[in-house]
């Protein structure tokens, strides 16, 4: 329980702590207001989401939780696009992305959280991989945080390229989640590099939560990815000019 | 014009039954998976009906279906996959990955009709005779 507790919100976690490092890197005033302010935000969107998980869950035909996914990764790529097109509002976006990279990721723990009801010992699993697994999220973080600041002295491409593979994850996540609900036709898978490298593996749970890693992509997938990708670099650029 | 209309009605209904997808179950309970095995015509559309019959909700996760499906306790969920190749296709629960686990088996076509020629004689077999 306690292992699979640590994976669950790593691997859950993983995203925000992968996004919160790269928009920390935009030139802000006060970063700590920012974050409590977008701390204030995510909390009240999951007190108001929270009692209504049940029956968001159940809607259509039981791909509400999907529907929603879907909306909350669009609300997140566009703010994404806002914020590589002009930095104008960068502080009102920025804190957007973040409440709602927060939600998606709050909503999963919560769901995995339900599971330790009713079962003896499973709370302090719970609660001591929750611990584990934001310290290793952390960690990352941290890492990635000096990282891009060091590479940013060299060119400023490397926030930009940064944007565009987490925006193309987000493109890619909602269009796997229209395949699975049926909204979209499921393709012929164009590879499988699960040999090479397994989704489950630990670069591949942090290669998937960093761009969007599929061992098995579609040709509508790999399609998005590259142009949400390459649309994010072009956007980049004509700021840079 | 009405012979045209008729022509639309049939070509919809055609449409219809073609994109019609073969539903298979797929029970949860005490965090295992019944069938384990799963057996499914492979190069068509198909959906899963997971039943959740647990009081605590699941996680249905593929990798190589690239599918990840949340179903809440003593609930139902439906999982659209297809049309796959044939082949065999892990997958488990996410929240209990140790006990909940499974294979989806895809046949290509001549198995599949084989396959199910057998499932109907072993209920023949197994039907009692009432005289």
């Amino acid at each position: 329980m306690l292992i699979n507790t640590v994976l669950v919100f790593t691997r859950d976690l993983l995203p925000l702590f992968i996004l919160l490092p790269v928009l920390l890197q935009m030139p802000f005033g006060e970063k700590r207001w920012l974050l409590i302010r977008t701390g204030l935000i995510a909390t009240a969107g999951m007190l108001l989401i929270t009692p209504a998980l049940t029956a968001i869950t159940r809607l259509a035909d039981g791909n509400g939780l999907e529907l929603f996914f879907i909306l909350l990764l669009t609300l997140l790529l566009l703010c994404l696009l806002l914020l590589s097109i002009s930095w104008r509002y960068r502080t009102a976006t920025t804190m957007l992305a973040l409440a709602l990279q927060t939600i998606i990721c709050a909503i999963n723990l919560v769901l995995f959280s339900l599971t330790s009801v009713g079962v003896a010992g499973a709370t302090e699993s719970l609660w001591l991989g929750a611990v584990l697994g934001l310290g290793i999220c952390s960690s990352i973080a941290v890492l990635a945080y000096q990282l891009l600041a060091e590479l940013k002295r060299f060119s400023s491409w490397c926030l930009g390229i940064m944007l565009a593979l987490i925006a193309a994850r987000q493109s890619s996540e909602a269009i796997g989640l229209l395949a699975q609900i049926d909204v979209i036709p499921q393709l012929t898978t164009l590879w499988d590099s699960s040999n090479l490298l397994a989704e489950q593996s630990e670069l591949g749970v942090f290669f998937h939560a960093w761009f969007g890693y599929e061992a098995t992509p579609d040709a509508i997938q790999l399609l998005t990815w590259a142009g949400t990708f390459i649309l994010m670099l072009l956007i980049w650029q004509r700021q840079m000019r | 014009m009405r012979v045209s209309r008729q022509y639309l009605w049939l070509l919809l209904l055609g449409s219809f039954a073609l994109s019609a997808r073969q539903e298979f179950s797929l029970k949860l309970k005490d965090h295992l998976f019944s069938p384990a095995r799963l057996t499914v015509p492979a190069g068509e559309k198909i959906k899963i009906r997971l039943i959740n019959q647990d009081d605590t909700p699941e996680e249905f996760e593929s990798f190589s279906l690239n599918r990840e499906k949340v179903v809440l306790g003593q609930s139902q969920a439906v999982i659209y996959l297809g049309p796959l190749q044939p082949g065999e296709y892990p997958f488990f629960g996410d929240f209990h990955p140790d006990s909940a686990k499974g294979v989806l088996i895809a046949l290509a076509d001549a198995q599949w009709r084989a396959h199910q020629q057998q499932q109907t004689e072993n209920n023949e077999t197994e039907t009692p005779h009432v005289d």
